[in-house]
């Protein structure tokens, strides 16, 4: 390699900052609360379709980068400079349909040298229920979404009206989408200026060294932290929840190969069912980063670590093989199989039993199962906004939360949300959605006591509340992980599931008991979203015990789950803080006696979680 | 006018026989059998854009073909030669979003001469469901179709992929609608060249007299017509059955002025309902289209002419003023009201609302009300065709027809099928359906006592039978007429409304309530269609009787509604035609009697269901794969 790591640091770190001030730009001149909320991945490909830079970006939302920027020359072999493609294509590189990516090649001197992409979660794309997810579609055709297969969008830095006319008449807040579409475009366009720089600055020639040491270097780093773990191979399965038209759920599989000599992993996801008629299929861009994921959790988990030691690019993918096969549930759909939920669900399924299977091969490997579900607290809202003469809205509420799973050395991460984001996405503003919205958000809590118990901790759930300020609102979401739980590794203990419940006007609660909801809410009703939380990692008894005192403090163990559960006795006041302190010899005894009763069962767990509250302080107002 | 009568004919007929060429291309090179049968338009407009040639068109595909070739050029100011845009936009313009419209702009010497627009319903165009008519859709979005408003599919002659492979992605049965588009554009090149050598022959400028002056000549052909009718308003009214979301069904007016000196009708539907929340609401163009067409049924009906007096074109609608109003259910949609079902049901009550309310002007004018609802012979069928590995299909059957309206001089046309086709559609080859799609028809008869009687009566509606052959179909249909029957006009009779049945594997007829059916066939099983009739124009007992007669010979009414409908009173044996004959004085008798007390709309109809022979016939079981 002819360019020194000094340069090529300068370099990468250069390419970085570009993909972030395409991230900044999308945030700050975004339409959307979903944009606002980082649903959305900027990245850079190489002139040959290899992902250099895509920092901050949503895992399962940048995999395709590659897939996609070989796509649009594949599609378009006569892309040239001023081009701007779309896509949305499952079935060539992209995620879900409900993902619009925004693609654009970046010449200098007339060669082609990058490829810039800004993908976003739409606030609508046009599905036929007002939803960007359709996990009961039975087919692309019945989802309903309007799919761009790598179609041009701008020519000679024109808008194709066209295209842009026809997402007006089928996409729900035409305007919504018209501004993020913007916003992402304007990305596309900076990174293209900044890219041109970036070749001024160093010379063609250089940039294309750069691309070629820089990728190797990550693969060697990849190789690197592979070479450090224990060989082995091992078959780890987890279980959808049975599911409308899947009456036994969903059985999946995946064998995990790790070769430290070779500096290999390989994840192999082909024994897995059939494309289901339902929208849960995943795509290869998902499949493929669902394994590759789960083996970065364990690549990049060490606890000291300030940065993410390996990085998320084209380089690092040489060295994690993901096998997938076509017309497969976790592979490659088959038209007409409807992608629509690709970004969840079995996703989160797989991330987790690949990432679960790593702990099985190795104390300090892998993670616990993190939550599953989409709960009401990221569902699709739509209604009515009398404020604005009835005109109609629809948006992705994240207004809260769900649990990371325990890590080796880490607690779950709190605001991890959900696989494909693990922890990027943002919650959203409750101020800027109830301006832009009309509802309510009444609460955003932790939820006490539904995480999963180990030595270290899977993330608590939370609790969202919200309603209709004026006229009713369709809310839609899916469960996942109420029967089959997110489970603990290496001796920890599995979180709570995800819960949806409603609240009457006069305060009664009823719980809702679909898997996918598509329910209606009046004005002075709402809606309770628990969700789940993330897996605990090895024995809950070696918990450090002045660990298991701030989740006390902090309010996300109760007292009684720290005795029981934790076998850590707590004095002082519970109502004071400040108060409280760790009975060593208390402590001590009770771990001894948990410890000869032998593994906590699942009853006993449960038993040991303080009971739900069910505050209505809200309908009093 | 500069042109002289002879050269005007002879321009006007090479005009029309070039949208004949068109209409033949596609008839011969369509892929669906759903076009093979005719569910398609072809139609030239000027450069100004006004219509001037559409014959053999569907009325309810043709009227909005001005509308769109000034959409064409409103959105794409710059088009030029080599340009084809395609459009299925029910809010500019076009019918339902299932009749995707192509329309090439025709240049001579670089000036824009005539736009060619070929417009047909495609056997798939993307909706949420199997069927390209979703009646209860509660907007666009939940529709699920493509909208194409008015997008480039060519320039320069070469096609822009990325839509051909976004309607891949999304549109069942691509390699059908692949091919009825390559029929289509076709269609439409070929105008193209036609239209430049009719250039080429007469000159720009004679072509552009010519267009002038053949539009004005169908004005004035139109006028004339219309001051032959009495002066007079009246006021239409109708009622669509109860529907998904609409319990009361959909009440229908139209106000429709005749003024004979100034040579115009004026429809006014404004005063209808505001957009539903359904997939019944018409477009601007068929919602005009509806009315307009019920005024040319009324001027076109002189019983001897050979053809229609006045043709159809946009000379002609400068005497038929149709005024709506944006957001009604008849009118112009507001998105994103659904518009997906715009070409029948609520436009067929319309248009049947319109002329027959103009009957009331006077003996000799007008028609009864047509036949409603679209059974299950024109239903939508979906499923997978296990002779070609699994591969799924979707298309609409025309297995069929339903029985047109009794006009003041003839029965009712047999095979009208709907207001909007007007009988120009074809009752498709049960040979080719069978051979395409895994499915048998078993039946296709006259559906016996079903028609409105009358001095002219209605036409009977038909019954077919049919089912899958292998692994079970899905059929989309939905009914209307069944509580708001067509009535007759000038003291004709109702008829029977439509009906579907299922027969089960042992042989049990089940009727199906539902106004919208999903209904899922299974194999051994086979799904009834009894379309429904159209309703009679005058007194039944003013009918000739040789004409009751040969009613009972051909097997279109029974012995006993002859009897008992019409006051005819036949001897002989019902089943040897030959040996039957009017009893001339018991008929005069009888026909004093009910002159009298009038019968009931339903007197003496026999009410039996079509017979089920096919289960017995030997090699049933395999022909449908049962027990395998």
């Amino acid at each position: 390699v002819s360019i020194d790591p000094v340069t090529l640091g300068v370099m990468a770190s250069r390419l970085d900052s570009v993909t972030r001030e395409m991230t900044n730009v999308m945030v700050r001149t975004a339409r959307s609360t979903t944009m606002a909320s980082k649903d959305f991945s900027c990245s850079i490909a190489s002139a040959e379709h290899d992902m250099v830079s895509c920092p901050e970006g949503n895992p399962v939302h940048v995999y395709g980068t590659a897939l996609l920027a070989a796509a649009m020359a594949d599609a378009h072999p006569d892309f040239r400079q001023g081009d701007c493609f779309l896509s949305n294509d499952p079935y060539v590189g992209n995620s879900h349909a409900a993902d619009h990516t925004f693609i654009v090649p970046v010449f200098f001197e007339g060669e082609h040298v990058f490829t810039a992409l800004a993908k976003a979660h739409q606030a609508d794309c046009g599905n036929a229920l007002p939803t960007t997810y359709m996990p009961t579609a039975l087919d692309v055709y019945n989802e309903g979404a309007l799919i761009f297969p790598m179609v041009r969008i701008q020519r000679d830095y024109e808008h194709l009206t066209d295209i842009v006319r026809m997402c007006e008449r089928r996409i729900r807040a035409f305007d919504t989408w018209y501004g993020d579409y913007l916003a992402s475009l304007g990305a596309c366009r900076l990174a293209e200026r900044r890219l041109q720089e970036l070749c001024a600055a160093f010379g063609v020639e250089q940039v294309r060294e750069f691309i070629v040491a820089w990728l190797d270097y990550c693969e060697q780093m990849t190789a690197d932290a592979i070479a450090k773990l224990p060989a082995g191979r091992v078959v780890s399965e987890t279980h959808l929840d049975p599911f409308p038209r899947l009456p036994d759920g969903l059985a999946l599989k995946a064998t995990i190969d790790v070769d430290p000599a070779a500096g290999t992993i390989v994840v192999d996801l082909r024994d897995n069912p059939d494309c289901v008629p339902v929208g849960l299929n995943l795509t290869e861009s998902t499949a493929k980063n669902a394994a590759t994921s789960a083996v970065l959790y364990t690549l990049n988990g060490k606890a000291n670590a300030r940065r993410v030691l390996v990085p998320n690019n084209s380089g690092t993918h040489r060295r994690i093989q993901v096998l997938v096969r076509e017309n497969c549930v976790v592979g490659k759909p088959r038209h007409p199989a409807s992608a629509s939920c690709a970004t969840t669900t079995v996703q989160d399924r797989v991330v987790g039993m690949v990432t679960a299977g790593m702990a099985m091969i190795g104390e300090g490997m892998g993670t616990a199962e993190p939550t599953y579900g989409s709960s009401p607290v990221q569902g699709v809202v739509s209604g009515r906004d009398a404020r604005r003469a009835g005109a109609p809205y629809i948006f992705q509420i994240f207004s809260g939360t769900a649990g990371g799973p325990a890590t080796p050395e880490n607690d779950g991460w709190l605001t991890y949300q959900i696989t494909g984001s693990s922890g990027v996405g943002y919650v959203d503003s409750t101020e800027i959605c109830e301006q832009k919205y009309p509802l309510v958000v009444w609460e955003k809590v932790v939820r006490r006591d539904s995480e999963g118990a180990g030595r270290t901790r899977g993330a608590p759930g939370n609790v969202s509340v919200f309603g209709p300020l004026f006229d009713p609102f369709d809310c839609h979401y899916f469960m996942d992980g109420v029967i089959n739980r997110p489970t603990g590794v290496r001796g920890g203990a599995p979180s709570l599931g995800p819960e949806a419940w409603w609240v009457g006007r006069d305060g009664g609660w009823e719980q809702y008991h679909h898997v996918v909801g598509e329910v209606v809410l009046d004005a002075d009703e709402s809606i309770v979203s628990l969700s789940a939380g993330g897996g605990g990692y090895g024995p809950a008894l070696d918990r450090d015990p002045a660990a298991v005192l701030i989740d006390v403090i902090d309010d996300y163990v109760s007292l009684d789950r720290a005795e029981g559960v934790y076998g850590v006795v707590i004095q002082g006041d519970p109502e004071r803080w400040e108060t409280l302190a760790v009975d060593q010899a208390a402590t001590a005894e009770r771990r001894r006696e948990l410890a000869l009763a032998g593994p906590l069962a699942l009853a006993a767990d449960d038993q040991a979680r303080a009971a739900r509250e069910e505050p209505d302080w809200w309908v009093a107002r | 006018v500069a042109l002289d009568g002879v050269t005007l004919g002879v321009m006007a007929n090479r005009l029309d026989s070039i949208t004949r060429e068109m209409t033949n291309t596609m008839v011969r090179t369509a892929r669906s059998t759903t076009m093979a049968a005719k569910d398609f338009s072809t139609s030239i407009v000027s450069s100004e854009h006004e219509m001037i040639s559409c014959p053999e068109g569907i009325p309810v595909h043709v009227y909005g073909s001005a509308l769109i070739a000034e959409a064409m050029a409103e959105i794409h100011p710059r088009f030029e030669q080599g340009d084809a845009f395609m459009t299925n936009d029910p809010y500019r313009g076009n019918s339902h979003a299932a009749d995707q419209t192509i329309l090439v702009p025709v240049f001579y010497g670089g000036e824009h001469m005539f736009t060619a627009v070929a417009k047909a319903h495609q056997a798939d165009i993307g909706n949420a469901k199997p069927t390209t008519y979703s009646p209860t859709a509660l907007d666009v979005y939940n529709e699920g179709a493509l909208i194409f408003p008015m997008v480039q599919i060519q320039r320069a002659y070469q096609d822009n992929t990325d839509i051909i492979r976004m309607c891949e992605r999304r549109i069942r049965a691509f390699d059908t609608w692949y091919g009825d588009y390559l029929a289509t554009l076709g269609a439409a090149r070929l105008a193209e060249r036609r239209l430049k050598e009719f250039c080429t022959t007469y000159g720009v400028e004679t072509v552009r007299e010519f267009v002038s002056d053949w539009l004005d000549y169908c004005e004035q052909m139109a006028a004339d017509a219309i001051s032959k009718l009495p002066a007079g308003r009246v006021v239409a009214r109708t009622a669509l059955d109860p529907f998904p979301r609409l319990p009361d069904g959909i009440p229908l007016q139209a106000t429709i002025d005749v003024d004979p000196e100034a040579g115009t009708v004026v429809v006014d539907l404004r005063d209808n309902p505001d957009c539903t929340p359904t997939g019944l609401n018409l477009t601007e163009s068929t919602s005009k289209n509806a009315a307009t067409t019920a005024v040319l049924m009324v001027l076109c009906s002189d019983p001897k002419a050979k053809h229609p007096l006045v043709p159809n074109n946009s000379g002609t609608y400068r005497r038929i003023r149709v005024l709506v109003r944006e957001n009604c259910v008849v009118g112009i949609p507001r998105h994103p009201a659904s518009a997906s079902v715009a070409t029948n049901t609520v436009s067929d009550r319309v248009a049947g609302m319109i002329f027959s309310a103009m009957a009331s002007l006077g003996d000799g004018i007008g028609a009864a009300m047509p036949c409603f609802g679209q059974p299950p012979y024109t239903g939508v069928i979906s499923g997978r065709d296990a002779r070609r590995d699994g591969r799924p299909y979707v298309v609409q059957l025309f297995s069929g027809t339903s029985g047109g309206p009794a006009t003041a001089h003839n029965d009712g046309w047999m095979v009208f099928t709907n207001t909007a086709g007007a009988g120009l559609e074809y009752v498709e080859s049960t040979e080719v359906v069978e051979q395409k799609y895994p499915i048998v028809i078993w039946e296709k008869v006259v559906r016996l006592d079903s028609e409105g009687a009358g001095r002219t009566r209605g036409s009977p509606g038909n019954v077919a039978i049919y089912g899958p052959r292998f692994d079970e179909l899905e059929c989309q249909y939905f009914i209307d007429g069944d509580v708001n029957r067509s009535y007759g006009v000038r003291s004709g009779q109702c008829s029977q409304g439509p009906e579907a049945w299922l027969v089960q594997r042992d042989g049990r007829w089940t009727k199906r309530t539902e106004t919208v059916g999903e209904v899922k066939v299974e194999p051994g099983e086979a799904i009834v269609s009894l379309s429904g009739a159209g309703a009679g124009y005058g007194a039944p007992v003013e009918r000739d009787p040789r004409a009751v007669l040969y009613d009972v010979i051909d097997g279109f009414i029974s012995v006993g509604r002859a009897r008992d409908a019409y006051g005819v009173v036949l001897t002989g044996e019902e089943e040897r035609w030959e040996t039957l004959a009017v009893d001339a004085n018991a008929t005069a008798v009888l026909r004093a009697q009910l002159r009298c007390a009038p019968p009931d709309d339903d007197a003496g109809r026999a009410g039996e269901l079509p017979e089920n022979w096919w289960m017995s016939t030997p090699g049933w079981e395999r022909m449908v794969a049962v027990g395998s």
